[in-house]
Protein backbone atom coordinates (compact mmCIF):
# COMPACT_ATOMS: atom_id res chain seq x y z
CA UNK A 1 0.00 0.00 0.00
CA UNK A 2 1.41 3.37 -0.97
CA UNK A 3 0.94 6.33 1.35
CA UNK A 4 1.32 9.64 -0.45
CA UNK A 5 1.82 13.10 0.94
CA UNK A 6 -0.27 15.87 -0.57
CA UNK A 7 2.13 18.62 -1.61
CA UNK A 8 0.84 20.22 -4.80
CA UNK A 9 -2.39 22.26 -5.01
CA UNK A 10 -4.16 19.79 -7.33
CA UNK A 11 -3.69 17.00 -4.76
CA UNK A 12 -5.03 19.24 -2.02
CA UNK A 13 -8.08 20.09 -4.12
CA UNK A 14 -8.80 16.39 -4.53
CA UNK A 15 -8.47 15.89 -0.76
CA UNK A 16 -10.79 18.83 -0.08
CA UNK A 17 -13.40 17.35 -2.44
CA UNK A 18 -13.04 13.93 -0.80
CA UNK A 19 -13.45 15.41 2.69
CA UNK A 20 -16.52 17.34 1.63
CA UNK A 21 -18.25 14.01 1.06
CA UNK A 22 -17.87 13.38 4.81
CA UNK A 23 -19.08 16.83 5.81
CA UNK A 24 -15.53 17.87 6.65
CA UNK A 25 -13.75 21.06 5.69
CA UNK A 26 -10.11 21.03 4.63
CA UNK A 27 -8.74 23.72 6.93
CA UNK A 28 -6.20 26.28 5.86
CA UNK A 29 -3.91 25.83 8.85
CA UNK A 30 -3.09 22.21 8.00
CA UNK A 31 0.62 21.66 7.49
CA UNK A 32 0.71 18.01 6.50
CA UNK A 33 -1.68 15.70 4.66
CA UNK A 34 -1.29 12.01 3.88
CA UNK A 35 -3.55 9.96 1.66
CA UNK A 36 -4.03 6.55 0.08
CA UNK A 37 -5.41 5.95 -3.41
CA UNK A 38 -7.12 3.06 -5.10
CA UNK A 39 -6.30 3.63 -8.75
CA UNK A 40 -6.96 7.33 -9.26
CA UNK A 41 -9.48 7.60 -6.48
CA UNK A 42 -8.66 8.76 -2.97
CA UNK A 43 -9.89 6.24 -0.40
CA UNK A 44 -8.42 7.53 2.87
CA UNK A 45 -6.76 10.66 4.22
CA UNK A 46 -5.50 12.23 7.42
CA UNK A 47 -3.99 15.64 8.18
CA UNK A 48 -2.07 17.35 10.95
CA UNK A 49 -1.55 20.87 12.18
CA UNK A 50 1.52 21.02 14.44
CA UNK A 51 0.84 18.19 16.93
CA UNK A 52 -2.90 17.96 16.27
CA UNK A 53 -4.28 15.19 14.06
CA UNK A 54 -7.44 16.03 12.16
CA UNK A 55 -9.48 15.53 9.00
CA UNK A 56 -9.36 11.73 9.10
CA UNK A 57 -11.70 10.09 6.62
CA UNK A 58 -11.89 6.62 5.09
CA UNK A 59 -14.10 5.54 2.18
CA UNK A 60 -16.85 3.27 3.53
CA UNK A 61 -15.91 0.45 1.09
CA UNK A 62 -12.44 0.27 2.63
CA UNK A 63 -13.40 0.38 6.31
CA UNK A 64 -12.34 -3.19 7.01
CA UNK A 65 -8.76 -2.63 5.86
CA UNK A 66 -7.63 -0.51 8.81
CA UNK A 67 -6.49 2.32 6.56
CA UNK A 68 -7.07 4.69 9.48
CA UNK A 69 -4.53 2.74 11.52
CA UNK A 70 -2.04 2.80 8.66
CA UNK A 71 -2.36 6.56 8.18
CA UNK A 72 -2.33 7.48 11.86
CA UNK A 73 0.66 5.18 12.42
CA UNK A 74 2.50 6.90 9.59
CA UNK A 75 1.70 10.39 10.84
CA UNK A 76 2.95 9.44 14.32
CA UNK A 77 6.21 8.29 12.76
CA UNK A 78 6.50 11.64 10.97
CA UNK A 79 5.87 13.38 14.30
CA UNK A 80 8.67 11.42 15.93
CA UNK A 81 11.06 12.25 13.11
CA UNK A 82 10.41 15.92 13.85
CA UNK A 83 10.73 15.62 17.59
CA UNK A 84 7.00 15.76 18.34
CA UNK A 85 6.27 13.15 21.00
CA UNK A 86 2.91 14.33 22.22
CA UNK A 87 -0.16 14.53 20.00
CA UNK A 88 -3.86 15.23 20.14
CA UNK A 89 -6.82 14.29 18.00
CA UNK A 90 -9.94 16.35 17.49
CA UNK A 91 -12.65 14.20 16.01
CA UNK A 92 -16.33 13.36 15.97
CA UNK A 93 -17.57 11.31 18.93
CA UNK A 94 -18.25 8.30 16.69
CA UNK A 95 -14.52 7.93 15.99
CA UNK A 96 -13.56 7.79 19.64
CA UNK A 97 -13.28 4.00 19.68
CA UNK A 98 -11.20 3.99 16.51
CA UNK A 99 -8.61 6.28 18.09
CA UNK A 100 -8.78 4.50 21.42
CA UNK A 101 -7.82 1.33 19.54
CA UNK A 102 -4.80 3.19 18.16
CA UNK A 103 -3.54 3.90 21.66
CA UNK A 104 -5.12 7.33 22.27
CA UNK A 105 -6.69 8.29 25.59
CA UNK A 106 -9.92 10.30 25.74
CA UNK A 107 -9.43 13.74 27.22
CA UNK A 108 -12.70 15.58 26.72
CA UNK A 109 -16.03 14.48 25.34
CA UNK A 110 -18.69 16.96 24.33
CA UNK A 111 -21.82 16.18 22.34
CA UNK A 112 -20.11 17.04 19.05
CA UNK A 113 -16.37 16.88 19.61
CA UNK A 114 -14.07 14.28 21.12
CA UNK A 115 -10.51 15.13 22.02
CA UNK A 116 -8.01 12.36 22.64
CA UNK A 117 -4.31 12.49 23.46
CA UNK A 118 -1.44 10.13 22.78
CA UNK A 119 2.30 9.87 23.19
CA UNK A 120 4.35 11.11 26.12
CA UNK A 121 3.20 13.22 29.04
CA UNK A 122 -0.56 13.29 29.42
CA UNK A 123 -2.65 15.79 31.34
CA UNK A 124 -2.01 14.14 34.72
CA UNK A 125 1.74 14.59 34.31
CA UNK A 126 1.29 18.17 33.17
CA UNK A 127 -0.81 19.04 36.19
CA UNK A 128 1.63 17.30 38.54
CA UNK A 129 4.45 19.44 37.11
CA UNK A 130 2.34 22.55 37.80
CA UNK A 131 1.87 21.39 41.37
CA UNK A 132 5.61 21.12 41.87
CA UNK A 133 6.01 24.68 40.66
CA UNK A 134 3.22 25.86 42.97
CA UNK A 135 4.80 24.12 45.92
CA UNK A 136 8.11 25.90 45.41
CA UNK A 137 6.83 29.38 44.62
CA UNK A 138 3.57 29.67 46.55
CA UNK A 139 4.53 27.39 49.44
CA UNK A 140 3.60 23.90 50.56
CA UNK A 141 0.13 24.99 51.72
CA UNK A 142 -0.86 25.75 48.12
CA UNK A 143 -0.87 22.08 47.19
CA UNK A 144 -2.52 20.68 50.28
CA UNK A 145 -5.92 19.08 50.18
CA UNK A 146 -7.70 22.10 51.67
CA UNK A 147 -5.77 24.76 49.76
CA UNK A 148 -7.64 27.82 48.56
CA UNK A 149 -6.79 28.63 44.94
CA UNK A 150 -8.37 31.17 42.62
CA UNK A 151 -7.59 31.23 38.95
CA UNK A 152 -7.52 33.56 35.97
CA UNK A 153 -6.78 32.65 32.36
CA UNK A 154 -5.45 35.42 30.14
CA UNK A 155 -3.98 35.97 26.74
CA UNK A 156 -2.59 39.32 27.85
CA UNK A 157 -2.04 40.81 24.44
CA UNK A 158 -0.74 42.99 26.12
CA UNK A 159 -1.26 42.83 29.90
CA UNK A 160 -3.49 45.77 30.85
CA UNK A 161 -4.73 47.45 34.03
CA UNK A 162 -7.92 45.47 33.45
CA UNK A 163 -6.03 42.19 33.79
CA UNK A 164 -4.28 43.58 36.85
CA UNK A 165 -7.57 44.54 38.51
CA UNK A 166 -9.07 41.13 37.75
CA UNK A 167 -6.10 39.33 39.30
CA UNK A 168 -6.13 41.73 42.27
CA UNK A 169 -9.79 40.93 42.79
CA UNK A 170 -9.10 37.19 42.73
CA UNK A 171 -6.08 37.61 45.00
CA UNK A 172 -8.22 39.39 47.58
CA UNK A 173 -10.69 36.48 47.65
CA UNK A 174 -8.26 33.58 47.76
CA UNK A 175 -5.12 32.60 49.56
CA UNK A 176 -3.36 31.87 46.28
CA UNK A 177 -4.03 32.75 42.67
CA UNK A 178 -2.87 30.99 39.52
CA UNK A 179 -2.65 33.10 36.39
CA UNK A 180 -2.47 31.02 33.22
CA UNK A 181 -0.98 32.85 30.25
CA UNK A 182 -2.06 31.36 26.94
CA UNK A 183 0.98 29.61 25.54
CA UNK A 184 -0.12 29.59 21.95
CA UNK A 185 1.46 31.89 19.38
CA UNK A 186 -0.48 33.87 16.82
CA UNK A 187 -1.22 37.03 18.82
CA UNK A 188 0.33 40.45 18.17
CA UNK A 189 2.71 39.83 21.07
CA UNK A 190 4.59 36.53 21.30
CA UNK A 191 4.03 34.17 24.22
CA UNK A 192 7.40 35.15 25.73
CA UNK A 193 6.50 38.83 25.57
CA UNK A 194 3.04 38.26 27.02
CA UNK A 195 4.42 36.06 29.76
CA UNK A 196 7.12 38.58 30.64
CA UNK A 197 4.57 41.39 30.90
CA UNK A 198 2.23 39.36 33.11
CA UNK A 199 5.14 38.23 35.25
CA UNK A 200 6.50 41.77 35.75
CA UNK A 201 3.13 43.29 36.50
CA UNK A 202 2.24 40.57 39.03
CA UNK A 203 5.65 40.22 40.64
CA UNK A 204 4.70 42.41 43.66
CA UNK A 205 1.94 39.95 44.63
CA UNK A 206 3.51 37.15 46.64
CA UNK A 207 0.41 34.95 46.49
CA UNK A 208 0.12 35.04 42.69
CA UNK A 209 1.84 32.56 40.40
CA UNK A 210 2.03 33.22 36.68
CA UNK A 211 2.38 30.01 34.66
CA UNK A 212 2.22 28.97 31.02
CA UNK A 213 -1.23 27.68 30.16
CA UNK A 214 0.02 24.27 28.95
CA UNK A 215 -1.23 22.72 25.73
CA UNK A 216 -4.59 21.99 27.31
CA UNK A 217 -5.76 25.55 27.43
CA UNK A 218 -5.94 26.52 23.80
CA UNK A 219 -7.19 29.47 21.83
CA UNK A 220 -10.09 29.53 19.44
CA UNK A 221 -7.64 29.57 16.54
CA UNK A 222 -6.37 26.08 17.29
CA UNK A 223 -9.77 24.64 17.97
CA UNK A 224 -10.77 22.91 14.76
CA UNK A 225 -14.18 23.92 13.53
CA UNK A 226 -14.08 21.88 10.34
CA UNK A 227 -16.98 19.67 11.31
CA UNK A 228 -19.07 22.25 13.08
CA UNK A 229 -21.76 23.94 11.11
CA UNK A 230 -21.89 27.52 12.31
CA UNK A 231 -19.50 29.97 13.91
CA UNK A 232 -21.66 30.17 17.04
CA UNK A 233 -21.73 26.39 17.27
CA UNK A 234 -17.99 26.23 17.00
CA UNK A 235 -17.56 28.92 19.65
CA UNK A 236 -19.89 27.04 21.99
CA UNK A 237 -18.07 23.74 21.42
CA UNK A 238 -14.72 25.41 21.96
CA UNK A 239 -15.98 26.97 25.19
CA UNK A 240 -17.30 23.58 26.27
CA UNK A 241 -13.93 21.98 25.62
CA UNK A 242 -12.21 24.70 27.63
CA UNK A 243 -14.72 24.43 30.46
CA UNK A 244 -14.57 20.63 30.65
CA UNK A 245 -10.77 20.60 30.79
CA UNK A 246 -11.11 22.92 33.76
CA UNK A 247 -13.94 21.03 35.39
CA UNK A 248 -12.48 17.55 34.99
CA UNK A 249 -8.78 18.16 35.48
CA UNK A 250 -7.62 21.59 36.66
CA UNK A 251 -10.29 22.22 39.29
CA UNK A 252 -10.07 18.85 41.11
CA UNK A 253 -6.32 18.28 40.68
CA UNK A 254 -5.18 21.80 41.57
CA UNK A 255 -7.91 22.54 44.11
CA UNK A 256 -9.14 25.55 42.20
CA UNK A 257 -12.11 27.04 44.01
CA UNK A 258 -13.05 29.59 41.41
CA UNK A 259 -12.14 30.83 37.97
CA UNK A 260 -12.60 34.53 37.25
CA UNK A 261 -13.43 36.08 33.92
CA UNK A 262 -14.00 39.69 32.93
CA UNK A 263 -17.39 40.56 31.49
CA UNK A 264 -17.22 40.61 27.73
CA UNK A 265 -18.49 43.03 25.15
CA UNK A 266 -18.24 41.16 21.85
CA UNK A 267 -20.93 38.65 20.83
CA UNK A 268 -18.40 35.92 20.35
CA UNK A 269 -16.94 36.31 23.83
CA UNK A 270 -20.43 36.48 25.33
CA UNK A 271 -21.28 33.05 23.91
CA UNK A 272 -17.97 31.84 25.25
CA UNK A 273 -18.57 33.17 28.77
CA UNK A 274 -22.15 31.89 28.84
CA UNK A 275 -21.05 28.36 27.95
CA UNK A 276 -18.27 28.53 30.53
CA UNK A 277 -20.72 29.45 33.25
CA UNK A 278 -23.18 26.74 32.18
CA UNK A 279 -20.53 24.08 32.66
CA UNK A 280 -18.65 25.51 35.62
CA UNK A 281 -21.68 26.80 37.52
CA UNK A 282 -20.67 28.52 40.75
CA UNK A 283 -17.01 27.73 40.04
CA UNK A 284 -17.04 30.68 37.67
CA UNK A 285 -17.35 34.31 38.62
CA UNK A 286 -17.84 37.00 36.03
CA UNK A 287 -16.36 40.27 37.17
CA UNK A 288 -17.55 43.53 35.69
CA UNK A 289 -14.86 45.02 33.46
CA UNK A 290 -12.91 47.77 35.11
CA UNK A 291 -13.18 51.21 33.64
CA UNK A 292 -10.69 54.02 33.55
CA UNK A 293 -12.21 57.46 33.16
CA UNK A 294 -15.44 55.83 32.05
CA UNK A 295 -13.69 53.85 29.37
CA UNK A 296 -13.54 50.07 29.37
CA UNK A 297 -9.99 48.78 29.47
CA UNK A 298 -9.21 46.23 26.81
CA UNK A 299 -6.11 44.93 25.13
CA UNK A 300 -7.67 45.40 21.72
CA UNK A 301 -8.20 49.12 22.41
CA UNK A 302 -4.53 49.32 23.30
CA UNK A 303 -3.48 47.67 20.05
CA UNK A 304 -5.80 49.93 18.07
CA UNK A 305 -4.30 53.05 19.65
CA UNK A 306 -0.77 51.82 18.99
CA UNK A 307 -1.68 51.21 15.37
CA UNK A 308 -2.88 54.81 15.16
CA UNK A 309 0.40 55.98 16.61
CA UNK A 310 -1.13 57.20 19.89
CA UNK A 311 1.40 55.58 22.17
CA UNK A 312 0.93 57.93 25.14
CA UNK A 313 -2.82 57.42 25.07
CA UNK A 314 -2.43 53.66 24.81
CA UNK A 315 -0.02 53.48 27.71
CA UNK A 316 -2.54 54.75 30.22
CA UNK A 317 -4.15 51.28 30.07
CA UNK A 318 -0.91 49.55 31.01
CA UNK A 319 0.54 48.95 34.49
CA UNK A 320 3.41 51.35 35.20
CA UNK A 321 5.74 48.45 35.94
CA UNK A 322 5.57 47.45 32.28
CA UNK A 323 6.31 50.80 30.60
CA UNK A 324 9.99 50.12 30.03
CA UNK A 325 9.64 46.57 28.80
CA UNK A 326 6.67 47.39 26.59
CA UNK A 327 8.53 50.31 25.01
CA UNK A 328 11.37 47.94 24.26
CA UNK A 329 9.07 45.30 22.77
CA UNK A 330 7.23 47.84 20.62
CA UNK A 331 10.50 49.25 19.25
CA UNK A 332 11.65 45.74 18.41
CA UNK A 333 8.47 45.37 16.37
CA UNK A 334 9.08 48.73 14.65
CA UNK A 335 5.79 50.29 15.66
CA UNK B 1 16.60 12.29 25.62
CA UNK B 2 17.16 9.52 23.08
CA UNK B 3 14.19 7.75 21.58
CA UNK B 4 13.49 5.12 18.99
CA UNK B 5 10.36 3.97 17.21
CA UNK B 6 9.61 0.94 15.03
CA UNK B 7 6.61 -0.90 13.67
CA UNK B 8 3.16 0.26 12.65
CA UNK B 9 -0.46 0.24 13.73
CA UNK B 10 -1.48 -2.24 11.07
CA UNK B 11 -3.07 -5.56 11.95
CA UNK B 12 -0.61 -8.21 13.12
CA UNK B 13 1.99 -5.57 13.87
CA UNK B 14 2.94 -3.43 16.85
CA UNK B 15 4.21 0.13 17.19
CA UNK B 16 7.03 0.13 19.70
CA UNK B 17 8.50 3.31 21.17
CA UNK B 18 11.56 3.22 23.41
CA UNK B 19 13.09 6.00 25.46
CA UNK B 20 16.17 6.28 27.68
CA UNK B 21 15.24 5.99 31.32
CA UNK B 22 16.64 5.57 34.83
CA UNK B 23 14.24 2.73 35.53
CA UNK B 24 12.65 -0.16 33.68
CA UNK B 25 9.23 0.85 32.53
CA UNK B 26 7.04 -1.23 30.24
CA UNK B 27 3.64 0.00 29.02
CA UNK B 28 1.48 -2.30 26.96
CA UNK B 29 -1.62 -1.36 25.05
CA UNK B 30 -3.14 -4.17 23.06
CA UNK B 31 -6.33 -5.16 21.32
CA UNK B 32 -5.85 -8.57 22.92
CA UNK B 33 -4.60 -7.21 26.24
CA UNK B 34 -6.73 -9.45 28.43
CA UNK B 35 -5.50 -12.61 26.74
CA UNK B 36 -1.91 -11.83 25.93
CA UNK B 37 -0.47 -8.94 27.95
CA UNK B 38 1.58 -11.29 30.11
CA UNK B 39 2.94 -13.02 27.02
CA UNK B 40 3.79 -9.66 25.39
CA UNK B 41 5.54 -8.45 28.52
CA UNK B 42 7.53 -11.67 28.69
CA UNK B 43 8.70 -11.28 25.10
CA UNK B 44 9.74 -7.69 25.82
CA UNK B 45 11.59 -8.64 29.02
CA UNK B 46 13.33 -11.58 27.34
CA UNK B 47 14.40 -9.44 24.39
CA UNK B 48 15.73 -6.74 26.73
CA UNK B 49 17.63 -9.39 28.69
CA UNK B 50 19.11 -10.76 25.48
CA UNK B 51 20.27 -7.27 24.53
CA UNK B 52 21.63 -6.72 28.03
CA UNK B 53 19.39 -3.69 28.72
CA UNK B 54 18.17 -3.17 32.28
CA UNK B 55 16.86 0.41 32.26
CA UNK B 56 14.60 1.64 29.51
CA UNK B 57 11.13 2.96 28.85
CA UNK B 58 9.16 0.76 26.44
CA UNK B 59 5.70 1.53 25.09
CA UNK B 60 4.10 -1.17 22.97
CA UNK B 61 0.92 -0.48 21.03
CA UNK B 62 0.05 -3.95 19.88
CA UNK B 63 -2.29 -4.82 17.05
CA UNK B 64 -2.13 -8.57 17.49
CA UNK B 65 1.55 -9.00 16.62
CA UNK B 66 3.18 -12.41 16.94
CA UNK B 67 6.06 -12.87 19.38
CA UNK B 68 8.82 -12.60 16.82
CA UNK B 69 7.28 -9.45 15.36
CA UNK B 70 7.35 -7.81 18.77
CA UNK B 71 10.92 -8.96 19.28
CA UNK B 72 12.00 -7.60 15.87
CA UNK B 73 10.21 -4.28 16.36
CA UNK B 74 11.72 -3.82 19.81
CA UNK B 75 15.22 -4.67 18.61
CA UNK B 76 14.97 -2.15 15.76
CA UNK B 77 13.50 0.55 18.01
CA UNK B 78 16.40 0.12 20.41
CA UNK B 79 18.93 0.15 17.55
CA UNK B 80 17.39 3.40 16.29
CA UNK B 81 17.54 4.88 19.77
CA UNK B 82 21.22 3.96 20.14
CA UNK B 83 22.08 5.37 16.73
CA UNK B 84 20.45 8.69 17.44
CA UNK B 85 22.98 11.42 18.24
Amino acid sequence: MIIKEALIPSEKEKIAAFLQGFGLKYESNIDRTLYIEDGEKIVATVSACKYIIKCLAVNADFRSENLAGVLVGEIIKRFHAEGIFYYQVFTKPEYQNLFASLGFKPLVLTDKVTVLEGGEGGIQETVQAMKVQMKYTLGADSVERDSDIGCVVINGNPFTNGHLKLVEYAAANHKHVLVFVLEEEGSFFTFKERYTMAYLALKPYSNVLVIPSSKYIISKATFPDYFLKTADDSTAQYAKYDALIFLNYFIPLLNIRKRYVGSEISDYMRIYNRTLSEVLGDKLETVERFKEDGEVISASTFRQLIKEGKRAEAFQFIPRTNYAVLNGILSSKNV
Amino acid sequence: MKRGIAGSLESNDALITVKESDTLNITIKSIVYDFFHEQIEKVIRDTLAELGIKKIDVTCEDKGALDYTIKARLTVAIARMTEEK
